[in-house]
């Protein structure tokens, strides 16, 4: 069983490698930081201005996640889930030709449309496509919005888990084929991606349909 | 004669839209690969007889208004000089060149190429316009912003041509691509324009220009117009970036002919979070600047405020770490008549790592102290922090009282704020600054001195400005309770 993100920050006081806690806390989607005292409220504070959650535990320990964790008692407990829970390695985005949608690919080639979903949706993950964390996510079933930054260029997809079902370049919708291309980019070059969870979004409820 | 390119930039935004310079050789004719140190070239036999292949070594260095790329094999060389100059209203590129042996009949090819990538380079780093109605509504701050929104730059520059675009290109430049909300303003009060940048296109614009107010294309026509004058830029980074570049002077204190300025320098907060302060006293035409932090921006942002560097009586480090001795270094061609001033102990340390300006450095001692300027006394008072001695300085004309490294707080990415936005969040930031960088008898010894004086703004080291007599009042006697 794989073991939860651990950190171990007590004697640094506020004087914290945030850059490191973010870059641990996308790969693996959830981290426990070990810190003094006096550091839990600025922590949490910075966290959840950032977009993620965080649970104050154990006096000197903050659970941060990029996912919500479950409500129950005993954190660490919940972060041994949540990793337990993350995908397996071989879970990649694939192009669902058979659920293909140009209607919703139309949606999502409009800038104004994007933007204003972009705004609204909440940031579940950004960073590597590599990392276990978004493994994580796309092993979920639920609708989601990936953004894909590529040569300065942005690229959009709709997914229902790790299922491609609409995609577009702004201003242009992509075909099944030419969303091929790009997922292929996706896998062979460092890009980032931010996924934005698409569940209160009008498009959300035609990709259950 | 080579024709100079003019392009409505700095130059320090021009050299870093360039890039490699190296890679501005690319498909060039004649050059059939360039590798990280290497470049080889195809150049004519000497008698006509075919073509023969040149491995030439590939340096490049930068000087202040230059930039050379030289190659070089034995006597086959070639040097392509980039001379970029800020000339205030635009700078100034000229592509030129030169070479010796066979090689050099391919100096003109280089030259034309260089000069053609250095176009389409700061051409495609322009932001494309492509507007929509909701960023135009967040331009005019009718839609809320994302909860990440952090201040992520603030600068000034004089426009030449189109103000939005010269200001996309400046941030793009220094700041990099990322979703920003950014907004111009003049010093008269008559000039606004706010637009949203989202990689490199221009998603949304508003303005406020002369009574009247405008959306989507009509603002970016009325905004493009060069209010005729400097404007300020401020950039927020709607995903919440962790890098500061804070370089335009905010006014915290003006009465008559006293004023207090600060200057943010920049930052990488995600290591650690410290962002520094630097602060400029002006008193009827003499100043001082405490605690300078950061190289060749802090001190071109200082001479905005002072004008006159003659006017520059002190240079006052409060403690002189890393980030104060880089800015004392800076300052110390330019302030020739200025007294440089710190507690003794830094004066010791400052002497073994900067020879040159050891001599002229004035120690104060650990005792309170007063220095004039213009027509005010400023008092010194010793303190200590980190075990060893600093000092904090108060302007009884502003009823300021600048911490020095006493206190400060940490500003994690994404957080950062010229003056506070939740004080109670802030007396937490500061107890845990404090708990980690003083000892407690030390610190009660200051407090006990500080609270005594009638302070209306208390100017950190670190982190955002408290203003007001209550917030401050709130926050000493909370330090008061817990050290």
């Amino acid at each position: 069983m794989s073991q939860a993100s651990r950190l171990d920050y007590r004697g640094y006081g506020p004087f914290l490698p945030y850059g490191s806690v973010e870059r641990v806390l996308r790969d693996a989607g959830t981290v426990e930081v070990l810190v003094d005292n006096d550091t839990l409220p600025l922590l949490k504070r910075w966290a959840t201005k950032r977009g993620y959650y965080a649970y104050i535990e154990d006096g000197n320990v903050v659970v941060l996640s990029l996912i919500p964790l479950e409500k129950e008692p005993g954190t660490r407990r919940r972060v041994e889930r949540a990793v337990e829970k993350a995908a397996p390695e071989d879970v990649h985005l694939v192009v669902d030709e058979k659920a293909w949608r140009n209607d919703l690919s139309e949606k999502i080639a409009n800038v104004t449309y994007i933007i204003g979903a972009v705004l609204k949706a909440p940031i579940l993950y950004r960073g590597s496509p590599r990392s276990p964390a978004f493994r994580t996510l796309i092993a979920t079933k639920k609708p989601m919005l990936v953004r894909v930054s590529l040569n300065a260029t942005d690229y959009f997809m709709l997914l229902y888990g790790n299922h491609v079902l609409a995609a577009a370049q702004l201003g242009a919708p992509l075909t099944p084929e030419q969303t091929k291309t790009v997922l292929e980019q996706v896998e062979r070059e460092d890009v980032l991606v931010t996924v934005y969870d698409a569940s209160g979004l009008d498009i959300a409820k035609e990709v259950k349909a | 004669m080579p024709e100079a390119l003019i392009i409505p930039l700095d130059a320090e935004s021009v050299k870093k839209l360039l890039g490699n310079a190296a890679a501005l050789l690319k498909n060039a004719p004649g050059v059939e690969e360039i590798g990280d140190d290497y470049i080889v070239v195809v150049v004519p036999r000497l008698f006509g007889f075919g073509k023969r292949k040149v491995k030439l070594t590939l340096r490049t260095y930068e000087a202040q208004e230059a930039v050379l790329i030289v190659m070089r094999s034995g006597i086959e060389s070639i040097v392509i000089a980039m001379d970029i100059v800020d000339t205030g209203e635009g700078t100034h590129i000229v592509v030129s060149g030169g070479g010796s042996g066979n090689v050099a009949k391919l100096v003109d090819q280089l030259v034309n190429t260089v000069r053609k990538n250095v176009e389409s380079r700061i051409s495609a780093a322009h932001p494309r316009i492509d507007l929509v109605d909701s960023d135009n509504r967040l331009a005019a701050l009718e839609e809320p912003l994302p909860p990440r929104t952090t201040l992520v730059y603030f600068d000034s520059f004089t426009p030449v041509r189109d103000v939005p675009e010269e200001a996309g290109l400046r941030l793009l430049a220094i700041m990099g691509i990322d979703d920003y909300l950014t907004e111009i303003t003049d010093y008269r009060g008559v000039y606004l324009a706010r637009f949203v940048l989202r990689g490199n296109k221009l998603t949304g614009a508003y303005a406020e220009i002369g009574g009247r107010k405008a959306y989507g294309d009509e603002a970016l026509a009325l905004a493009k117009r060069p209010p005729g004058h400097r404007v300020k830029v401020k950039a927020w980074s709607l995903t919440g970036s962790s890098e500061i570049m804070l370089y335009e002077p905010e006014q915290i204190v003006s009465k008559d002919s006293h004023s207090l300025y600060w200057i943010g320098g920049s930052a990488k907060l995600e290591h650690g979070g410290l962002a520094p302060n630097t602060y400029v006293i002006v008193d009827n035409y003499e100043a001082m600047i405490v605690d300078p932090a950061g190289g060749e921006r802090m001190v071109n942002t200082v001479r905005g405020v002072i004008g006159d560097m003659e006017q520059l009586r002190y240079v006052l480090a409060t403690s002189a770490e890393a980030d104060v001795e880089e800015g004392l270094r800076s300052l110390a061609d330019l302030a020739l008549r200025a007294a440089f001033v710190m507690p003794s102990y830094w004066g010791a340390q400052l002497a073994s790592v900067n020879w040159d300006l050891a001599p002229r450095v004035q120690m104060l001692p650990e005792r309170e102290t007063k220095i004039k300027l213009g027509k005010t006394e400023i008092l010194v008072i010793p303190s200590r922090s980190r075990g060893a001695p600093v000092a904090s300085v108060y302007v009884p004309s502003s009823k300021t009282l600048i911490t020095g490294p006493v206190m400060g707080v940490v500003t994690p990415p994404g957080m950062w704020s010229v003056r506070i936005d939740n004080l109670d969040d802030y007396i937490d930031s500061v107890k845990s600054y404090i708990t980690h960088t003083n000892c407690s008898v030390e610190f009660h010894r200051w407090l006990d001195r500080v609270r005594r004086l009638d302070i209306e703004v208390l100017a950190p080291r670190y982190g955002p400005v408290i203003e007001g007599r209550d917030n401050v009042k709130r926050l000493l006697d909370s330090l008061a309770e817990e050290f």
